[in-house]
This record gives structure tokens, sequence and C-alpha cells, in this order.
């Protein structure tokens, strides 16, 4: 496996492989050559919505990052079935922090299956497990926008309805960083029916004509649910918190009984935006979000970045748009390799308590 | 952003939702701690008692720092140093559900907590203990099930606290969509003080303000179930007085019951007849700023733990809403119309059952002070489901838009004409001299309704059927509406179209129609009903040629009821469904039983009356499973349906008896001549047989002018390929005289009464009953 023994070659007292992949290759094959090149090394990944590295962006193609060195040590938990118990699932897997030691620095990294539920509680199950102590980073596996099957991997097991972990500790700093871009449109709106993450009503009126006619959606977004999936990318939904507005992806429409379906739950009785963005205020975020995670590796260069870009804002960059975004990312790692993928949902919490975000990105800066 | 300031007030409601969504305490109390600390974005939230931490997030789940949470949550602006992050400014609340119960959160770098925050985090506590107490009452009732009836009662009680609960969800969302819609505070307040009301079941609410000039008195600002003298009376109160006064001044919940013997009760309540009170402070920035207060009128009255709860639960809210609410006061412009949609029907634009409810209260309070006359009409139009299933709704909402203007249009401008839902209206008229003058105003609504409606290219006529009740009719006010709507029925019983106005028999004729409503019920589920056959003769020979199917109801104490006695209640209550399909194969049944028994002649045939309530999708299948049942062949059975089932709806029942003759059974029109005799369905319904009314045949053999009229239908039917059947034939001379004019064939008591089956099974034999050729002197 090429992109797995070049990364290998690469780094010295390898410890670790992180791998992206295109779910458009056959994904058992894969895992076995990446785990025949590992030679015995864990490795993680997960399939995704396109791929991201020092080159640019890309499709139908193998990430795969190498992390070690004597400061370095992981530990690597997964679960199954994690719809049964999301919480649980998110528990069960960060136990995998209590397996290492701490070297000065930690962090829980998450890939989950984003379509298994809400990723909110796999988030609380995690934090229930390492507290505030570890920051919790990740992002949930991609099917380049099918919306129907992701996979993580750990080793050779490619499963879906899964939640994957790994407990990093390092004597040298990682930092976070997160930042989404977008601003709300319009008045606020009481979200006057919701349950989990389908939303119902807003205002009392049907939630999907409320929200197509408030962003005057074109006719075909109207009828047909690929139309709307692709309109809705950069169309989300926010929602109030104390420090501002929280973003949620709306992935799906109901045309039978008007409702809206989000990656992340919806607060039936609470108080709703749409939200919109550009290319400007969303490469914005890309220099805030790394600039942030440089700013905690404490003035040294960064050994690397992973990076956890939201699908939809691909969809607001276009194609030309996400070469800048990579661009600017690979400058500001000033030489340092870029790793990441574009996600169904994120994770960084670094502060407060809730850690799943929406439209988002997050970059790890490994120091 | 301008809602900021709302965040928390919907972060309470959020909070209230996911620790009710939970299944037992344990996780309750885990959500509330994640939810608390979520939703003031601290990274540490716990909760402790005197034993320790009860539950916790933020901390490596084997390295909770039980000591430390116990000292920060006992210690004021207290600080904890949290592994990872660094020292956590520490904000903690009561939790009164636990010995010695704080609710704490830790945060990082946000500074210090505003009046706001702790505010929220004191609602949470108090919204937390309030679900805690749910849930045990739900463990309690999932006990008490098991032992059953004994505690059917209690059971009754936990029940209705759950739903306490629910329902207190429901009035703080309603708050918050008013605070969020920036309505005017004047209708926050209103909101507040019903939604209290809604949730405690007391007439009385008050909601007090401090009075910043005069320190310790209060301002009622807002009320709800007050007279008007009463709220004049306690308008301002002093320190400390009342329930509301002591909660203000004691910053505390008071519950005062047996209210006349307290010592700081208000005089004016105490001589109101008030039995109990309760009141909770309401805050503004963290400080008491005033007092939400209840008070009943009821003898005996004690509040629940679960009551005490809700009030305070619904004070913190007001308290968050208040704190955006008073920067909202600048934002007055949505006040028309967030005022104007809460109190009014969208479609048609005039008041709503809320606003026509508050009009009634008080205009029934004035007419019993000043002895002024009042009166309610109750409206409902007549067929109006049938305009809209076969118009279309966009055209039923156009009819009542239109029929609202002319209602509007018949009454004084002081008068209110509300629309209380679907096709119902009502009319308040104040201070009229005498009830005539309610029956005019009927007459002038009825006269305007007559005229045509022209609507999308259509011209439409629809009738109303109104009931009229005045004030010396009643005692309470909830029963003018009530019995309003009892006239409007009996309006729509006699005929519709028309007004009455509401007297006493009219309560004991509508128990009556319950009483035989229960007891149709069960006479359907315990098979009293039979059907008795009515042979149809050919009048030529006097052959039996079939029967006509005839329900009885077999009553154990009254014996046998006749239809007229039970099938308007059937058709009222949608029971003639489920009745008519069981006659229907009841008969289909029955009817080839004997073809089976009689295989040597030739077999009848069954007619069945359809009543307009069955005319609806279904019956096509009803009657199609009845013939598939009994095997009885499609053409032997007659279905009868009368002019008024065909005209009242043309089109959609046109449709219907398409698809029943289809299946092959024959359509006879009943009671031909009684109704409007259009010629115009005659032809477009696919009939084989006209029945002629019993009303033409009783002087057909002695009035010339009564033969003519006989003689011109069974011609009509001759002409357009009909069988006729005489019906209600009494004697020889009646059945000859319709031979010659060659009316087909005849049913009555000349030849036999309706009979139950094995009577008509002893006929069977003989085939022949009483052939017409000799006429007996």
């Amino acid at each position: 496996m090429l992109a797995a023994t070049e990364a290998l070659d690469a780094g010295e007292g390898a410890k670790f492989l992180l791998v992206f992949s295109s779910p458009s290759y056959d994904l058992q094959e894969l895992t076995a050559g990446v785990a025949a090149a590992a030679d015995g090394l864990p490795f993680v990944g997960c399939s995704t919505s396109g791929e991201i590295s020092t080159s640019g962006p890309g499709d139908n193609t193998v990430i795969v990052l190498c992390l070690g060195g004597p400061g370095f040590e992981v530990a690597v938990a997964s679960t199954t079935d994690a719809s049964d118990d999301l919480r649980r699932a998110g528990a069960r897997a960060a136990e995998c922090m209590e397996r290492v030691g701490d070297k000065g620095h930690r962090v829980l990294l998450l890939l989950t299956d984003g379509l298994a539920g809400d990723q909110q509680e796999i988030v609380r199950g995690a934090y229930g497990v390492v507290g505030a102590e570890v920051p919790l980073v990740g992002g949930c596996a991609g099917d380049n926008l099918e919306m129907k099957r992701t996979f993580v991997f750990h080793g050779e097991h490619v499963m879906d309805n899964a939640v994957v972990a790994v407990a990093l500790t390092s004597d040298a700093s990682l930092g976070i960083g997160v930042s989404h871009g977008w601003r709300p449109v319009g008045s606020p709106m009481l979200v006057s029916h919701s349950s989990g993450t389908r939303v119902l009503s807003l205002d009392d009126e049907p939630a999907l004509d409320v929200y197509l006619r408030v962003l005057n959606a074109p006719a075909e977004a109207h009828t047909d649910q690929a139309a709307f999936t692709h309109f809705a990318q950069t169309h989300p939904l926010g929602i109030s918190r104390r420090s501002g507005e929280e973003v949620r992806f709306v992935a799906d429409a109901d045309f039978a009984d008007r409702s809206l379906g989000c990656i992340a739950p919806v607060p039936q009785g609470g108080l709703a935006w749409i939200m919109e963005g550009d290319i400007q205020s969303v490469l914005a975020a890309t220099d805030e979000a790394c600039a942030s995670a440089l700013a905690q590796l404490a003035g040294l260069p960064p050994l690397g970045f992973v990076a956890f870009d939201c699908i939809a804002r691909r969809g607001v960059l276009g194609s030309e748009g996400i070469k800048r975004e990579v661009d600017r990312i690979s400058q500001q790692a000033g030489g340092a390799p870029v790793a990441g993928f574009y996600t169904y949902g994120e994770i960084a919490r670094t502060r407060g308590t809730a850690g799943f975000h929406n439209q988002t990105l997050v970059v790890l800066a490994l120091g | 952003m301008e809602s900021d300031t709302s965040w928390s007030a919907h972060q309470l409601t959020e909070f209230l939702a996911a620790v009710s969504s939970v299944a037992d305490a344990p996780a309750a109390l885990r959500a509330a701690v994640e939810r608390a600390a979520e939703a003031l974005e601290a990274e540490v939230g716990a909760l402790v008692d005197v034993n320790g931490v009860v539950s916790s997030v933020g901390f490596a789940r084997d390295r909770v720092p039980d000591a430390e949470l116990r000292a920060a949550a006992a210690a004021r602006d207290s600080y904890l140093d949290v592994p990872g992050v660094g020292r956590c400014d520490v904000l903690s609340v009561a939790f009164e559900e636990l010995d010695g119960g704080r609710l704490l959160v830790a945060r990082s770098g946000s500074g210090p907590y505003g009046p706001e925050e702790r505010n929220l985090l004191r609602g949470l506590a108090r919204v937390l203990s309030l679900s805690l107490r749910g849930l045990r009452v739900l463990a309690e009732e999932r006990r008490l099930r098991v032992e059953s009836e004994r505690q059917a009662e209690q059971n009754a009680r936990l029940f209705s606290s759950l739903q306490e609960r629910q329902e207190l969800l429901v009035q703080l969302a309603l708050i918050q969509r008013l605070i969020s819609t920036r309505a005017p505070i004047d209708e926050i307040h209103a909101a507040i003080a019903r939604g209290v009301a809604e949730l405690t079941g007391d007439q009385m609410v008050g909601l007090r303000w401090l009075n910043p000039d005069r320190p310790g008195w209060l301002e009622m600002i807002a009320s709800t179930g007050l007279t008007p003298e009463l709220r004049d009376a306690t308008r301002h109160s002093g320190p400390g007085a009342g329930a509301g006064g002591r909660a203000a001044a004691e910053d505390r919940l008071v519950v005062i019951e047996d209210y006349s013997e307290a010592s700081d009760a208000l005089e004016p309540m105490v001589a109101d007849g008030v039995t109990a009170a309760m009141a909770a402070p309401v805050h503004e920035n963290g400080r008491v700023a005033g007092s939400l207060a209840v008070a009943s009128r009821e003898p005996g009255r004690r509040y629940t733990p679960v009551e005490c709860d809700i009030l305070t639960a619904f004070a913190e809210h007001v308290s968050l809403a208040m704190t955006d609410a008073s920067t909202a006061r600048a934002l007055r412009d949505a006040l028309d119309s967030a005022r104007h949609d809460a109190m009014h029907d969208r479609l048609t634009g005039l008041p709503n059952r809320a606003l026509l409810n508050d009009r009634l209260t008080a205009a029934f309070h004035r007419a019993v002070r000043q002895q002024a006359g009042l009166a309610v009409l109750f409206l409902d139009l007549d067929g109006f489901k049938l305009v809209n299933d076969s118009l279309g709704h966009a055209f039923g909402d156009q009819l009542l838009t239109a029929v609202a203007a002319r209602l509007t249009s018949c009454v004084r401008l002081v008068d209110t004409t509300a629309r209380l839902g679907g096709d119902e209206f009502a009319i308040l008229l104040e201070d009229i001299k005498d009830p005539c003058e309610a029956d005019r105003v009927g007459d002038k609504i009825l006269a305007a309704l007559r005229e045509p409606f022209a609507l999308a290219g259509q011209q439409i006529t629809i009738s109303a059927s109104i009931g009229v009740a005045v004030h010396s009719h009643v005692e309470e006010v909830d029963d003018l509406l009530r019995y309003a709507d009892l006239a409007m029925y009996e309006a729509k019983a006699a005929g519709k179209g028309r007004h009455r106005r509401f007297e006493q028999v009219m309560h004991s004729r509508s128990l009556a129609r319950l009483d035989i409503e229960t007891a149709l019920r069960r006479a359907l589920d315990e098979h009293q009903l039979v059907v008795h056959y009515q042979p149809i003769v050919e009048l030529k020979g006097g052959a039996l040629v079939g029967t006509e199917a005839l329900v009885r109801w077999q009553h154990p104490q009254r014996g046998l009821v006749p239809p007229v006695d039970f099938i308007g209640v059937a058709e009222s209550t949608g029971l003639i469904v489920p009745l008519g399909a069981w006659v229907l194969a009841e008969a289909c049944r029955q009817t080839q039983a004997w073809a089976d028994d009689h295989p040597e002649g030739p077999p009848l045939s069954v007619s069945v009356n359809l009543s307009a309530g069955q005319f609806q999708p279904g019956l096509v299948e009803t009657v199609a499973g009845a013939l598939a049942d009994s095997g009885l062949p499609p053409h032997q059975l007659v279905l009868e349906i009368t002019e008024s089932t065909v005209m009242a709806n043309t089109q959609a029942a046109l449709h219907l008896v398409h698809r029943l003759k289809e299946l092959g059974v024959r359509l006879a029109i009943d009671d031909f001549g009684t109704g409007h005799s259009s010629l115009a369905y005659l032809r477009r319904f696919p009939l084989d047989i006209l029945k002629i009314d019993k009303s033409f045949i009783d002087g057909v053999a002695s009035d010339l002018k009564e033969a003519a009229f006989a003689h011109a239908i069974i011609k009509l039917a001759r002409t357009l390929g009909l069988g006729t059947v005489a019906e209600g034939i009494e004697d020889a001379a009646q059945a000859v005289k319709l031979r010659s004019l060659r009316c087909d064939f005849g049913q009555g008591y000349y030849f036999a009464r309706p009979m139950a089956a094995e009577q008509l099974a002893e006929l069977l034999g003989r085939r022949t009953l009483r052939p017409p050729q000799s006429r007996s002197a």
C-alpha cells in the first residue's frame, strides 16, 4: 500500500497511522493493505466525502498520516452498534484514555458514524469518562454526500454504526482551533415542534415550508431530495446559545410531513435562525481556526495539522474555493504535513461541555 | 444580536424538555447536570447533597473531587481547580429535593456570572425538582397500577400531575414565543397570568410588581379571574400584605390555606370568598421585583407539592422573561398584530373562542351587576361538511369568510361575532332589552344567509341552525355557550335553517339522547338489534317477490323500539355506519338462506335502506363484503336511497352510486314524491326502481286527483324504464287501483306487516299473498 508505505518511510519512530479514504475504494481491501504496510502499528480511520492533504483537496484518494516520536503515546478503542446507546458508545470508546499515561498534553480523537444519531450524545458519553481535563477532537465519517452508509476503521475492522477513539498523549503541545463563518438571516423563529434531530414546525408552521420560503429556495429543492440536500448544504440552521448561535446542518426534507432533518438535535422551545455564508466568511473562518490552533503550541512550529472540515463548507466554497482553503491551511502549517477530510459533523471540545459542531472547521495542530 | 437577552429563558424550556424526556431519576439527575453545564457553557456541572456528589460531569470518572465539590457548593463566590482547565468560577444554588442539595456549575475564563445566569441556574434547579417529583409520581403510578382499582382515585390524581408537567411545558413555550416575537409586555404579563390559572386550575391569578416610588408596595400589573371590583380593591397592596406581599417581602414561596383565618390576608379577597392563596417571588436582575400569586374560592383548597413547584418554576420563568421583556419595551410595534393574532381567528379575522370567552365573562358580570340583558347565539352551518368535501377546502374557506362578513353585517358594532372553529360561530349580544331581540337577530341572520353566495364562479346557498341562550337561563357564565349549543342542536333536529331559544326541557332531551346513544352502542355489541322483513308482492298475481329489510331494536326493558326513536340518534352519532353495515349483512345472509332452503321457487330480492350517514367512503366495500359473505347474487339486493340523501350532495353521492351499481346491485329511490322530486336526478342516477310514497297511495282509490298523481308518477317511471313499488297499501281497493294504473309491485299492511324472519319463512311455501282479483266488500 503505497500511501501507507510512504507515510511510514517519512516518519521515524512511527507509533500510529491515521487513514482517511474515499468510500470509492474497497475499504476491506484498503485496510488489509494498510495493515500489511503498517506491520503491527495501530491505525484508525474513516470513509470521507473528500480528502484533504498538503497537496490540496482531493476526491477518490487515500490520505495516511503517520504519527510518532519518543514523546508520543497512543491507545485505540472502538465500539459498534452505537445507535443502540450513543452515550454509552462514546463512553466505552473513550475508556482508552485510561490506558495511556499523561505526557503533559492529551487529546481524545473521535471518528464516528455521523448517520448513527445524535452525535452530542457520543460527546457527552466521552466527556463523562475523560472530563474537562482532556480536549475532544474529531469528525463524522462521510460517503461522498450519499448519506447512506459511512464507515470507521479500527485496524482492519471496517465498521458502520460505530465509534473509534484514539487517546493521544504527547510531551509537546497540542492545539485545537474551531471556527465556522456563518451568519444568521432574518428574524429568529421559535422551534414550535421538534423531536430529536427532526424539526417539524417553526413558528407553528411546517418547518420545511418556512425554510423554503425564507430562503426563496429554487423550485427543484421543493420536490427533489437530492436537490434539497444540495441546497441545504449551504443553508444551515442556527440555534441560540449563550455565546452566540450554534450551527445545525440540514440534511434532508420530508416532503410528506413537511419536516426538516438535521445532523444534530434542534431542541423544541428554542430559538432558531436560518444561516448563510459566503466564500469570504468561510475562508476567514479557516484562518481563524488555524491561527487559534497554532496559538496553543506556545510559539513552536507545528509538526502537522489534522483538519476536520464540514462538507457544507465545501459546498459554499466550490472546487476553486476549497483549493484556496487547503492552500491557506498548508501555509499556516508552514510546510508541516496536513491531513484531513470533509465530514458530516465535527467534534471539538476545548471549553464548556458541548463539543459537537456542524458546518465548522476543526483543526488539530500537533506540536 | 437582539435576541441575546432571551437565551436563558429558552434554555430553561430546553432543559425542562430534556430532563422531562428521561425515564428514571438517576438519568434525570445526570441529564440535568449535563444540560446545566451546557446551558451555562461550563466545564463542570454537579449535584451534591449531604452525603456527597450525586452526579457530576467535567472530571475523569475515577477522579471526581468529592470534598472539593461539596466545599465549592457550600461557599459563596467560590472557585474550583479543574485539572487540565485551571481555576473555574463556581455558581451554585440550592436544590431542595435533596437533603442539603446544591446544583453547581464551574467554568473557566468567562468572567463572573451575571444575574441572568444566576436566575437561570436557580430556574433549572426548580425545574429539575419538578421533574423529579414527576418521575417519582410515574414510578409510583407504575407500582400502583399493579394494585389496581383500590387506588384508582389516587392514580387519577397522579396522572393529572403528570399532565400538569406537560401543560407547564406548553405554557412556558407559549410565553417563550411571546418573548421571542417581541410581544408587548402587557401581553406577556397576561399570558403569564392565564398560564398559571390554567396550570393550577385556580380562578384568580395576580402578577404584582414592586412600586419603585413606594418601597414595599406592590402594584397589580396583570391579573385574571378577578372581578373588576376586586381588581380595583387590590390594585395597590402594602408591604407584606397577602400571599403576594409576603412572597415579595420574604423572597420565598408562601402558601396560605384557610385564607380567611390568616392574619395577613387581604380584606377584599376574604370578602370575595377566597379560601386559599399561594405566591412565589419574581426576580429582575437577581433582586426581588414582585410576586406571582394564585387564589382559589374552592372550599378546603390545599396546594400539592407539585402545584407549589409549578408556581415556583413559572415564577422563575417570569423572572427570566422580564430580563428580556424590559429591553423589549422599546419594540412595541409588534403590539397590535401580536395581540390581534392571539385573540382572532386567522381565516375570517373574527374574534376567536378565547376572546369571545373573555368578552362573555366581562359582559356576563356587567349584565348581572346592571341587570341588563345578554344573549348568545350559537350558529352552525347546515351541510357545510358536504360543501367542503365536494367543492374543496379552499372553497369552504371562502364560504366561511363570506358567511363571517354577513354575520357581522347583521349585528351592532358593540356585539361580538366570533368563530369558534370549523363552521361554528357565536354571537354575543349585549344590553338587550328583551330576549325577543335575540330572536330577531336570529331571523335577520337566517334571512341574510338565504341570499346565494357567489364564490369562485359558483352560486351557492347555505343555511344555518341557530341556538339562542339568554343570561337569565344560566347561573354560570360557562353555561351560556353550552346552552346555546344545545338549542342549536334542537334547531338542527327540527329541520335545520331555523333558530331555537334554549328551554330547560332541552337539557332532559339531550340527556335522553345520550341515554339512547349509550344504550344503542350496547345494543350493537349485545345483538339486541333484529331485522324484520316486510313482503313485497307483484300486484298482478300477488306473488311474493321480495322483502324490505327493516331494523328493529329488541330492548331488554323497553321491548321493541321503533326505528324512528333511534335512527336519528344513530345518524347524528355516526353509529349508523356499523348499524347499517350489520343490517345489510344480516339481510343478505337471511335472503340467501331462504333461497337455499327453497331452491324450488324463484329467489326473493331484499331491499335495504341506506341512510345519508352511510354515504361515505367504505360503503361500497361494505356492500361488496355483505354480498360476498352471504353468497347472495348482487341483482337480488336492492339498495333504497332517499331523495334527501342524493339531493344533499349530488356530486359525491353520484360517484358512490355509480360504484355501487358496478357491483351489480339494483337501486331504488325511496319516498319518491315527498321531496323535491327533481326529474334531473331521476335521469342522472342509475336507478332501477321507484318507490311511491304512502302519502300518494292513501287516497288513490278514493280521490281522483290523488289517483292522477300516482298515475303520473307511474307513467314517469315507465317512461324512464323504472320498476314501481307502491308503499303503504292498506286495503284491497288501493291494490286494485294501483294494479289498474300498471304499478308493478306493492307492499303494505294489506299484504303483510313487517315480520320476523321465522314468520316470513312460513310464507315461503305459499308464495302468494292476497291476489287482489277479488274485492271484499
